[in-house]
Order: C-alpha cells, then sequence, then structure tokens
C-alpha cells in the first residue's frame, strides 16, 4: 500500500513540479500565485485556464496524506472542547475536500444581509452577486443540476415531504459531491489532476510551504513569498498577484505569521486577522421527531439518488421572515435513526394524536440531528504563539467559544417545526436539549472553518475588501471561506467555490 | 294422553324459550362486561366533562404524571377552570387547535404539547 502510494507520488510529481528541486535562494516569477491546492485553489486556477495568466499553485503537501505534512498544523485548542487543529483539516492536493462529507446548498439570502439584531453581520453584497457562479461551482463540484429547493423531481416519484402547518420552518433540500456514480464526493486533488496538468498557463508545485507574504517596504504591495520545503530547501516566488487560498485556520496563521513589514501582521492593522473564527456546531440528538403515520420519504434520513445525477437530503430550516421576526440564525435540522419512545414519550404521542383525531398506531420516531449557524463573535479567535513548526511557522492557539444564544435561537426553530408538525396534525416533536451542558455533551463540529480573513467594505471592520483583496495590500487576495463574515447554516465549499470563481472573473479583469 | 301430559308438552317450548333468553342475556352480558374487566374503572370526579373526551385515559395518566411532577403546585380545578372558559369553551379539541394556532404550547418531559392537553393530562393525573 505504501509503495503504491509512493509510485503515485512519482507519477504526480513527473506531472507537477516538486519544490524540492527548485535551486535554494531561487527566484520564480509568475503573473499570479495560487496559495493552496484546496478546493478553492483548484477551482480558481481551473476558472483562469487558458487566459495569458501565468499562474503557480503552490501545495504544502503531496498528492497523499503525509503525517510529517500534515502534523505542520499541529496547534492549542483552549475555551470550549473543539477538534484538534492538525485533525480536522488536511494538507494535501485537495486539501479539506479529501475528508468532505459532499454536501452541498447554498447560503440563504438573509445569510448576505446586515441585521441589526445581528452584530458584525452583512456581506458588502447580496446573494445575487454570487447567483451568476453557483451553477458553475454546483458542475466543479459534480452535484448534478442545481435543483436545491425545487424537488418536484424526485418528489413525485418518492413521496412528497412531511406536511408541516403554516409557519417559519420549512423543508429544503441538500445536493451532494459525487466523484463517480454515488460515490461521494468529489476530492479535488485525486478528480482534477490531471485537468491541472492539461493547463498551459499553470504550474502546481508541490511540497512548497509558503512561510512568508513579504510586503514592499511601504507596506502596499506584496513583494514576493518565502517557499520552504520539509527537506530543508528554501527559495521566493515573486508574483505580480498572489491569492492565499489555505482555508480558515492556515490563511489568518499566514497572514499573521507574515510581520516583519507590518508589525501586527500583514492585512491586520485593525486587529481583525484570526477573530471571528467560526465553524458548524453540530450537536446530535437534538431533539426527537415523531411522525404520526410513520411514513417518511426515503430522501430524510440519508443521501438518496433521488433523479439521474442528483443525490439529495432534505432537511428543515427557519425560513428567512422567521429568522427576521425571531432574530434567529439559520439551522439545518435532519431525521437521522429510528428509536423507540420511553413509557411517557409514547404516551405523549398516544394523547396527542387522540386530542389531534388522527391514528398514531404506525408511528416511528427518530432522533433529529443538525448543522446550526453561530453568532460572528470576535473573541472566539486564532492566535500566534511562540512555539513554531519544522518550518519555523508559529503554531497557532485557538479560543474556541458558543454562545448560548446560538444554542437558544436553534431552540426556537425547533418549537416552530414542532407547532407546524402539531398544526398539520403529521407528527410532534420533543426537544432532547435545555441546559448548556446537555448542548456540550453532544457536540461535534463540521470542521467548516469560516471567518478568521472577514469581507467587509471598511478597512475597520473586514480583512478584505468586497472583491476579497486584502485591504490596504494592491494585489494580495484571499479565496475561501475564511472571509464569509457571517456564516449561514449552509457546509461552505459549494459558497466558497462560487465565491472563488467571482474572484477569478475579478482578476481576469484586475490582472488584464 | 292425559291433560298433565298435555300440559308438560306445553311447558317445554316456554321452558326452551327462557333458557334461550336468560343464556342469551348471559352471553350478552359476558360480551358487554369481559372486555371491560380489563380496564381501570374510574371514580366519579367533578371534571368528568372534561375527561370523558380522552380516548385513551391511562396514556393521558402516564403523561398527566410527568406534568404533575414537573409542576408539583399542578392545581386539577384551576386547569379544569382554565379549559372550561378558554378559547375551546370545554372542548378538547377545539381547544388543542387554537393553543397550536395560538402558541399556547408546553414542554412536558421534552415534548412539545399544545397547552389543554398539558392541562387535561394533568387533570387525569390528579384524578386517578
Amino acid at each position: 500500500m505504501e509503495r503504491a502510494a509512493e509510485e503515485h507520488e512519482r507519477q504526480v510529481l513527473r506531472a507537477f513540479l516538486d519544490a524540492r528541486t527548485v535551486p535554494a535562494g531561487a527566484t520564480i516569477e509568475t503573473d499570479l500565485a495560487i496559495i493552496g491546492g484546496g478546493p478553492s485553489g483548484i477551482a480558481l486556477a481551473l476558472a483562469l485556464a487558458n487566459t495569458p495568466i501565468r499562474m503557480l499553485m503552490l501545495e504544502s503537501g503531496g498528492s497523499q496524506f503525509d503525517a510529517t505534512t500534515q502534523s505542520l498544523y499541529a496547534g492549542r485548542e483552549t475555551g470550549i472542547p473543539y477538534i484538534k487543529l492538525d485533525a480536522g483539516r488536511l494538507r494535501y492536493l485537495g486539501g479539506s475536500s479529501n475528508h468532505w462529507g459532499g454536501y452541498c446548498r447554498p447560503l440563504d439570502a438573509i445569510d448576505f444581509e446586515e441585521r441589526a439584531w445581528l452584530p458584525h453581520s452583512g456581506w458588502p453584497f447580496g446573494r445575487e452577486a454570487l447567483e451568476p457562479y453557483f451553477a458553475r461551482a454546483q458542475s466543479l463540484v459534480e452535484a448534478g443540476p442545481f435543483i436545491y429547493d425545487n424537488p418536484a423531481k424526485w418528489t413525485a416519484a418518492l413521496g412528497a415531504p412531511i406536511p408541516l402547518g403554516s409557519g417559519g420552518a420549512y423543508t429544503t433540500y441538500f445536493q451532494f459531491s459525487k466523484q463517480r456514480d454515488s460515490i461521494l464526493p468529489t476530492h479535488f486533488g485525486e478528480r482534477y489532476s490531471d485537468d491541472l496538468r492539461r493547463i498551459p498557463n499553470l504550474g502546481v508545485m508541490l511540497h512548497a510551504n509558503v512561510t512568508g507574504l513579504r510586503l514592499s517596504t511601504n507596506a502596499a504591495t506584496l513583494h514576493h513569498l518565502d517557499i520552504a520545503t520539509l527537506s530543508g530547501r528554501r527559495f521566493s516566488v515573486k508574483p505580480k498577484y498572489a491569492v492565499v487560498g489555505l482555508g480558515g485556520i492556515e490563511s489568518a496563521r499566514l497572514l499573521l505569521a507574515s510581520n516583519d513589514v507590518m508589525k501586527p501582521g500583514v492585512g491586520n492593522a485593525h486587529d481583525l486577522v484570526g477573530r471571528f473564527f467560526a465553524d458548524h456546531p453540530i450537536p446530535g440528538e437534538t431533539a426527537t421527531i415523531v411522525v404520526f403515520d410513520g411514513n417518511i420519504a426515503p430522501y430524510y434520513q440519508r443521501p438518496y439518488n433521488a433523479a439521474p445525477d442528483s443525490i439529495v437530503r432534505a432537511a428543515f430550516s427557519p425560513t428567512d421572515r422567521f429568522k427576521r421576526t425571531h432574530h434567529v440564525l439559520c439551522s439545518l435540522a435532519t431525521i437521522e435513526d429510528e428509536i423507540q419512545l420511553d413509557a411517557v414519550g409514547q404516551a405523549a404521542v398516544a394523547t396527542t394524536a387522540a386530542a389531534l383525531g388522527v391514528d398514531a398506531s404506525a408511528m416511528r420516531a427518530y432522533t433529529v440531528g443538525c448543522g446550526m449557524e453561530v453568532a460572528p463573535d470576535p473573541d472566539r479567535r486564532l492566535r500566534l504563539t511562540s512555539q513554531r513548526d519544522r518550518l519555523g511557522m508559529p503554531r497557532l492557539t485557538l479560543d474556541m467559544r458558543i454562545a448560548d444564544s446560538d444554542f437558544a435561537a436553534y431552540h426556537t426553530v425547533l418549537l416552530e417545526l414542532g407547532r407546524q408538525l402539531l398544526a398539520a396534525k403529521t407528527g410532534m416533536i420533543r426537544l432532547n436539549r435545555t441546559t448548556r451542558e446537555e448542548w456540550m455533551r453532544v457536540m461535534d463540529w463540521g470542521n467548516h472553518h469560516m471567518g478568521s480573513t472577514r469581507m467587509h467594505a471598511d478597512p475597520g471592520k473586514g480583512v478584505v475588501d468586497a472583491n476579497s483583496r486584502v485591504h490596504g495590500i494592491a494585489n494580495l487576495f484571499v479565496a475561501g471561506s475564511s472571509v464569509f463574515p457571517t456564516y449561514g447554516a449552509s457546509n461552505p465549499t459549494l459558497n466558497s467555490i462560487a465565491l472563488t470563481l467571482r474572484l477569478a472573473d475579478h482578476l481576469r479583469k484586475v490582472i488584464a | 294422553m292425559s291433560q298433565d301430559w298435555k300440559t308438560a308438552i306445553a311447558r317445554r317450548p316456554l321452558l326452551a324459550g327462557l333458557v334461550g333468553v336468560l343464556g342469551l342475556g348471559i352471553a350478552g352480558g359476558l360480551v358487554y362486561e369481559v372486555p371491560r374487566l380489563g380496564h381501570r374503572r374510574y371514580k366519579r370526579t367533578q371534571f368528568d366533562d372534561l375527561l370523558a373526551q380522552l380516548d385513551d385515559r391511562e396514556s393521558a395518566i402516564r403523561l398527566g404524571a410527568a406534568v404533575t411532577a414537573e409542576e408539583p403546585g399542578f392545581d386539577a380545578a384551576m386547569a379544569a377552570r382554565t379549559l372550561r372558559q378558554g378559547a375551546g369553551r370545554g372542548s378538547l379539541s377545539r381547544a388543542v387547535t387554537a393553543d397550536i394556532a395560538q402558541e399556547h404550547l408546553r414542554i412536558v418531559h421534552g415534548w412539545l404539547l399544545p397547552e389543554s392537553l398539558a392541562l387535561v393530562a394533568g387533570i387525569a393525573a390528579k384524578s386517578s
């Protein structure tokens, strides 16, 4: 197995460049440096293929997982329990798409809005700015036609969604990235290696760690990049433009660690880099849902091949109107495992169904999972420590937090969903978590790293501007979910790629 | 043929009829009573107008036990007054529908219930 991996790596390197073979002290010039070979970097390279822009993609890893390279991610976690910094992401070609679950869903329109009741909210543009890019992003993640909340194609054949009374929750749909047939999901490195090799204006350099963004002395432009390999080689890349696409943790680390000219770090004049870090909490068994007649369509419980080229799964989400009127964040509640009820649960179902005049003799009960949005929090933060990795880069510490109000918002949505089930006489809900301790006991995370280089038109409120350019630096951009100022509950990959495609259009104009 | 014999002949259908009627009565009684033997008989209460609307009183009592456990001061008389004077005017079905529409809901043992249902379940538990 190890030999096969080594042979694969040799084949990849025959087509790609190997930073370990670049002469020490060399300087490589290029029009555009793409820092990171994850979904954003690869999407950007594909979008700028066959243009006059000479691109060089710099990827820290090889084409396969390597423990030594992965260990460069190690850091410290403080605050509430969180996934270890070297466990929730992957450092090789394709990045974290190599362990992605494949869930796709566009952000909701309200996710982009500035909301008076949600401090630090507001993208510098609305969802309409991403609309032109969703279909192409959908194609890159191989999730089939862009259908989502127009599910007639599969509900006609597989059964209608669970009826809900009118109110603030509705049934929405995920679609799924699938690399082949129904194999989830698209691993960007494996899937697009051949495409990258064929791009005439692109070089892909593996084992190339960018350890510094070196600015001009007036701090107005990026001058060059410091590159290091684990084999000890060091050299420079001098790009006209550069895009940092290292994910929601490492992008902030690189900006913070590049502190020779700008002492607080690149783009950090207002102490924003690393702040507002976010992930989607995915607490387990948050509720129990009972369906009185026991019938649920197969697309509820798992990703389901619902239509040609479309794997889908249903979830319950608050409407934008409900979010606005009740000041709640987004959440996506999914039906999970079938369970047996205890005596009180059986009594609650029997009594309620009888009072509603419905037959619950065939009722079924299921646990409810969810992905939650959290409110932006400047103190949920990545910072550099005095510890350094093998390349001399300062390691990170993450102060992870979640507010009680984040749980309360999701609780409000569950209450509304339960009310609507009762109104439709189709089912009911048990809320399984009340106290913070109960929520934390079942807490898990989506590994959706966002927010640490947030986007805002005002340099005092954001690290990058509406075009993803680092405020104050003429030729440096950030791609990926690290620029999300608010997060929605949708999985970030599709949205991040759509945003990257928008950036590609901007770069095409700027660099030309 | 003596007169006694004639009388005996005349009584036979009469006795048979009586036995038949008695048998039917006993059978009917058994059909009615045997299933009831497994059911709990409830003492009469001042809340029977409400409790009679419960299709499954045993389940309501179990649910009501959770209601009263979470609200030790649960007052059945006050709950009954609320139900009789509320939107349902004593009709559980109407009250439940109104509760759902007006978001008068209560969480009992985690279960999200129409308020009226929780009240009547509590009354059932208190009355058992």
